[in-house]
Formats: structure tokens, C-alpha cells, sequence
């Protein structure tokens, strides 16, 4: 996108402004930019005539503290770009590394590791558009949707905490599988088939309580339009993509881990505004209890084959041998296409990682969400894309 | 939505050539296609550790060869990443068609190399193609001072704007002193005494 000229602003027709145009800085510290972002708003009254975005504010180098440590050293850090829902940050890595130590195929993981990645990052899926909703709410003033959204992320999080101690920053995968096993625990299983069995109650609780709020419909709807071609355009993936109308989801036409097996749908809607990626995130919340469900009965019910973690690779004297190449391993986040182009050497440090972050790819665009709109629905546009500066920046 | 790619074709003639130690792999539908469009603007075929084929493409070359692949359909530019080998700079691009099944969803990859012998790296940008390579197209300029030829604001995207060098290059010497400049105020520096930031 051309720069914005604020010296010599115009209208987005190119006209020059019949107005006193007003320059006003938002953040990098402003709550509803979500962290450290800042916007540079060009404003015709309440109106904003253009937007450039301002990052790097949180940037901290992670790609090149990635060459200067060992391969699996490196998990940790990807926890720390996006930490809302860092499993998925950690999968699209350790897929990446195997495709390097196992070929295309990397039959490394066995079917049981492969069934507690999936458990672990659609829990974390949950986590993610739960607090998305939260907060994008609290961007528009409501402040109880949080205090729901946060019941049932505190609960997926203590699951998540039994699983491998952490809360937040997992650092779970491992090449070859993932650190722990599920817990010894006979009633865990148990207890979050219960949890599964309550939670679309939760999201039609969510639904009704939301949807029937006319000021909040009335807000939404309309807000922060993106066309199909827009979308296709801007490189945007994930639930942004999906609300225009474009069932394209990663874990549907090029699966991985074991999606295959598992049945969802992938739930769109031609209502391109911030309803409609609302209403994308919410069905997706659906799709992710179903898919859980039936990853919890064949973890309960199936002896699957293998243990967690492939002895053979839990080392880390394999990838000195075998990390040779060049990979990109893509997975659907639950902001996006999450990526990492991993490069090898034969040595025990990567030679280079680089990781497409969801939420840098689709910042890109919210200049032309906002455009013509009022300053106030900036804010809920900029909620919709569901960004956080930690992968932006990096 | 174009058909799913058609089988490979061998484009071989009957006489094989002489054995080779390990045979090149042959480009197949459309990278088959693409290759036999641009046989000059592209060098050479590749098929990366995770099975999938990319394309090295001559920088001047690589627009139309990216224009001829967007009118293919693959409309999403992916990634965009860039790369520092001992002696060149590498720009990986991968696109894909974006599908509502498994069918209809295909990846193309191409790769710019670069050598370090022909001077400081320059490529041709994508941005009109796809507008999305502009932030990625930025933050590859940041970290490897990769050129762009044709982006319209080809600015840092991380760093500050005073930042010397570009970091993510091999042989980036961490600065003895930070200048941040920032705009209309005056000029901080922070000097690298204690041998750490």
C-alpha cells in the first residue's frame, strides 16, 4: 500500500480534502490495539480517510536467535510469537523440522503422538477464538462477554496445564511426537468429555446473549467490509478468508496430521463484515468440539499404535545428521496460514527459520477496512482480523 | 477454478541421455507448463526435502513468470521468504490455488537466486501482482537489504529507520553504537560499553 502522505493529504478519490484533515497517532500503548501497534490515522471529522499501521514494536528477533541455537531450542521461542494459542505455533515448526528428518512422508510420528497433537492444538484452537471474542467485545465496550469467554478458557487451560504444566507458553511438540504423554489421571479423559458435552451450551449462550443485542448487530454489521477479491489479493487466510465466502481451510485441502480422518466442516459466510467473522469463529468453535470428541474417544477407546515421542528423534545428535535441506510447512492457525521455511545444514543450529505469521499477513489490510468509516469501528475492524503483536513482529 | 493439474507429461526425447549419477527430477503439470513457457527465465528444477517442486527463476524474469502463474490460479501468494548462503541470497515465493477441496488445491513454488559475486541483491517486486508482497517484500529488505525493484515504499518494516545494516545477513557485525532516530525528535544514542545491550 502507498505510503500516506500526511504533509500533502488526499481523499481516497484523490481529491484534494475540502476539510482541515486532523493527523492523530493511536498506541503503540492504546488497549484496543491489542499490544504494541501503531496506527497513524489520517481523520476528516470522525471519518478516516486513510490508516498506515506502524510496527515492529515488539520485534525481537526471534528468526535470528533461531540460527544461533540448537533446532530444539528454538520450540520455546515459537511459543512467545503468538502466545495465545502457542501449540499451533509449535506444530507448524516441528512439522516443518520433520519434513526435513523424515522426508514428504515423515512416518516419524506415530499415530498416537499424531492424535495428542490434534487434542492439544484444537483445545488451543478454543483458547484462541474464546479470548478473540472476549476481547474483541472489550474493544467495543462490552465487558462482560469476557468474563464467559474466560470461564471456559480457564477450564481448557487447566486441561492444557495437566497435559504439560504450562498455561500459556506450552513448549510441547517435540520432533517426533510431543514431550508428555497424556496425564495418568484415569479421569481426565472423562472430565473433558464432559467438558466437550457442555461447551456448545456455552457457545449458543454466547450466540443468544450477543446476537440479541441490536446495538451490538448494529455495529458490527457493515463494519470492516473485505470483498473476496480483496481477500484473495491481500494474501488473507483463515477465518477473515472463510467470511468471504472461501471454504479454504489447510486442515481440509491439504491435511495434515490427522485430520484426514476426523469429520468437520469448514464453516463460511458471504457476510464479509465483522458479524460475519464473528459468526465464522463462532461455528468454527462447533467444528473444534467435534473434531475433540472424536479425538477423545479414539484416545479412550483405541489402543493406538506408539508411544508420544519417537526415541529415535527425542535426541538432539539426529538433527545434527539429518537436518540437511530445505522445507516449508504450512498449518491452519486459528488466525491463519501459519508457516515456517525451515533451511539446514547438517549442523546442530538451523541456518534458517523463517516463520509466515497469520497475524502480520493479515494486519496488511486494515487500511482498506477502515477507509470512509468512522474512527470507532477502526477499532472493531481492527479487533476482526484478530492480530497479536507477538506475531506480528516476531 | 482451473482443473486439477494433468499428469505429467514426459517432454523427454526417445533417446535417453547418457546415465546420470542421480537423475534430476522432471517438473510435472504445472511447473511442466510454466518451465515450457519461460524456458529462459528459468534455471532450473528442484524438489525440496518436503517433497514439493520449486522453480529458480531469473530475477528479471520472475514477474511474468509469477504473472503466468497467477493466470494459472494460483492467486495466494503464500510466503515470501528470503535466505543468506555462503555465496548468494535466495527469495523463496510459494503460491497456492486456494481451494475449497483437496482437489482444486495446488502449491507452486519458486525460488530467486542471487549471487553475492553480482553485488548487492536486487529482484523484481510482486506488489502489483500481489499487493500482499509489499509488508513481506519490506521485512526481507529489513533483514537481508534484498532490493525490490518496483515497490512502490520500500522502507524497514521491524527496525527503526536509522538502523545500519541488515541483520539477518551472515555476516551482520552487531552494531558498537545504536542510533535511533525517530521522527521530529532528536537523535538517541545508546552506546554498546558493557559489551551487551
Amino acid at each position: 500500500m502507498a505510503k500516506v502522505d500526511f504533509a500533502n493529504p488526499r481523499m481516497p478519490d484523490g481529491r484534494a480534502p475540502t476539510s482541515q484533515l486532523m493527523t492523530l497517532n493511536m498506541g503503540p500503548q492504546h488497549p484496543s490495539t491489542h499490544g504494541v501497534l501503531r496506527l497513524k490515522l489520517l481523520l476528516d471529522g470522525e471519518i478516516v480517510v486513510d490508516v498506515e499501521p506502524v510496527i515492529g514494536y515488539l520485534h525481537r528477533g526471534s528468526e535470528k536467535l533461531a540460527e544461533n541455537m540448537h533446532w530444539v531450542k528454538f520450540i520455546p521461542l515459537t511459543d512467545r510469537m503468538d502466545y495465545v494459542s502457542a501449540m499451533h505455533n509449535n506444530h507448524g515448526y516441528v512439522l516443518a523440522v520433520e519434513k526435513l528428518l523424515g522426508g514428504p512422508e515423515q512416518n516419524i510420528v506415530s499415530e498416537r503422538a499424531e492424535h495428542i497433537r490434534v487434542f492439544a492444538a484444537e483445545l488451543s484452537r478454543l483458547c484462541n477464538h474464546l479470548f478473540w471474542m472476549g476481547t474483541f467485545m472489550l474493544d467495543l465496550g462490552a465487558i462482560t462477554p469476557l468474563f464467559y469467554a474466560l470461564r471456559e478458557r480457564e477450564t481448557i487451560l487447566g486441561f492444557l496445564e495437566e497435559l504439560c504444566g504450562a498455561r500459556l507458553t506450552f513448549n510441547y511438540f517435540r520432533f517426533g511426537g510431543v514431550k508428555y504423554d497424556l496425564p495418568d489421571d484415569p479421569t481426565y479423559l472423562p472430565r473433558i468429555k464432559e467438558f466437550l458435552a457442555k461447551m456448545p451450551g456455552h457457545i449458543a449462550e454466547y450466540q443468544k446473549q450477543l446476537r440479541q443485542n441490536d446495538i451490538l448487530v448494529a455495529r458490527l454489521t457493515g463494519t470492516g467490509p473485505l470483498s473476496r477479491e480483496q481477500a484473495l489479493e491481500w494474501g488473507i487466510t483463515g477465518p477473515m478468508l472463510r467470511a468471504t465466502g472461501v471454504a479454504h481451510d489447510l486442515r481440509k485441502v491439504a491435511p495434515y496430521s490427522v485430520y484426514k480422518s476426523l469429520n468437520f466442516e469448514v464453516p463460511t459466510t458471504t457476510q464479509s463484515d465483522c458479524y460475519g467473522r464473528l459468526h465464522v469463529r463462532w461455528a468454527e468453535m462447533v467444528e473444534s468440539v467435534k473434531i475433540l470428541n472424536q479425538v477423545v474417544d479414539r484416545l479412550a477407546n483405541r489402543n493406538l499404535e506408539g508411544i508420544h515421542l519417537n526415541p529415535d528423534y527425542a535426541g538432539g545428535k539426529i538433527l545434527r545428521v539429518k537436518a540437511k535441506g530445505e522445507a516449508y510447512a504450512r498449518i491452519e492457525h486459528p488466525k491463519g496460514e501459519y508457516g515456517c521455511h525451515v533451511i539446514g545444514d547438517g549442523k546442530q543450529n538451523p541456518s534458517r527459520v523463517h516463520v509466515r505469521a497469520p497475524s502480520f499477513a493479515n494486519l496488511q489490510v486494515i487500511p482498506l477496512m477502515a477507509r470512509g468509516q468512522k474512527i470507532a469501528d477502526l477499532v472493531a475492524s481492527l479487533g476482526s482480523i484478530d492480530i497479536v503483536l507477538g506475531d506480528v513482529d516476531r | 477454478m482451473a482443473a486439477a493439474p494433468a499428469p505429467a507429461v514426459p517432454a523427454a526425447p526417445a533417446t535417453p541421455p547418457a546415465a546420470p549419477a542421480a537423475p534430476k527430477p522432471k517438473p510435472r503439470g504445472d511447473y511442466a507448463m510454466l518451465q515450457d513457457a519461460h524456458p529462459s527465465g528459468i534455471a532450473s528444477y528442484d524438489v525440496l526435502e518436503d517433497g514439493v517442486g520449486v522453480l529458480t527463476v531469473a530475477p528479471d524474469e520472475l514477474f511474468t513468470v509469477a504473472a503466468e502463474a497467477k493466470a494459472m490460479g494460483y492467486r495466494l501468494l503464500s510466503v515470501l521468504s528470503a535466505y543468506d548462503r555462503t555465496d548468494h541470497f535466495g527469495v523463496f515465493y510459494a503460491f497456492l490455488k486456494v481451494a475449497d477441496t483437496p482437489a482444486q488445491f495446488a502449491e507452486l513454488r519458486l525460488r530467486v537466486v542471487l549471487p553475492k559475486a553480482a553485488g548487492e541483491p536486487k529482484v523484481q517486486s510482486l506488489v502489483d501482482l500481489h499487493p500482499s508482497a509489499d509488508w513481506h517484500e519490506r521485512e526481507m529488505f529489513d533483514m537481508y537489504g534484498i532490493q525490490f525493484l518496483g515497490h512502490p515504499d520500500l522502507r524497514r518494516m521491524f527496525l527503526p529507520d536509522g538502523w545500519t545494516g541488515h541483520p539477518m545477513r551472515k555476516d551482520y557485525k552487531e552494531p558498537e553504537q545504536f542510533v535511533a532516530l525517530r521522527e521530529g525528535e532528536d537523535v538517541v544514542v545508546r552506546t554498546n560499553e558493557e559489551g551487551s545491550w
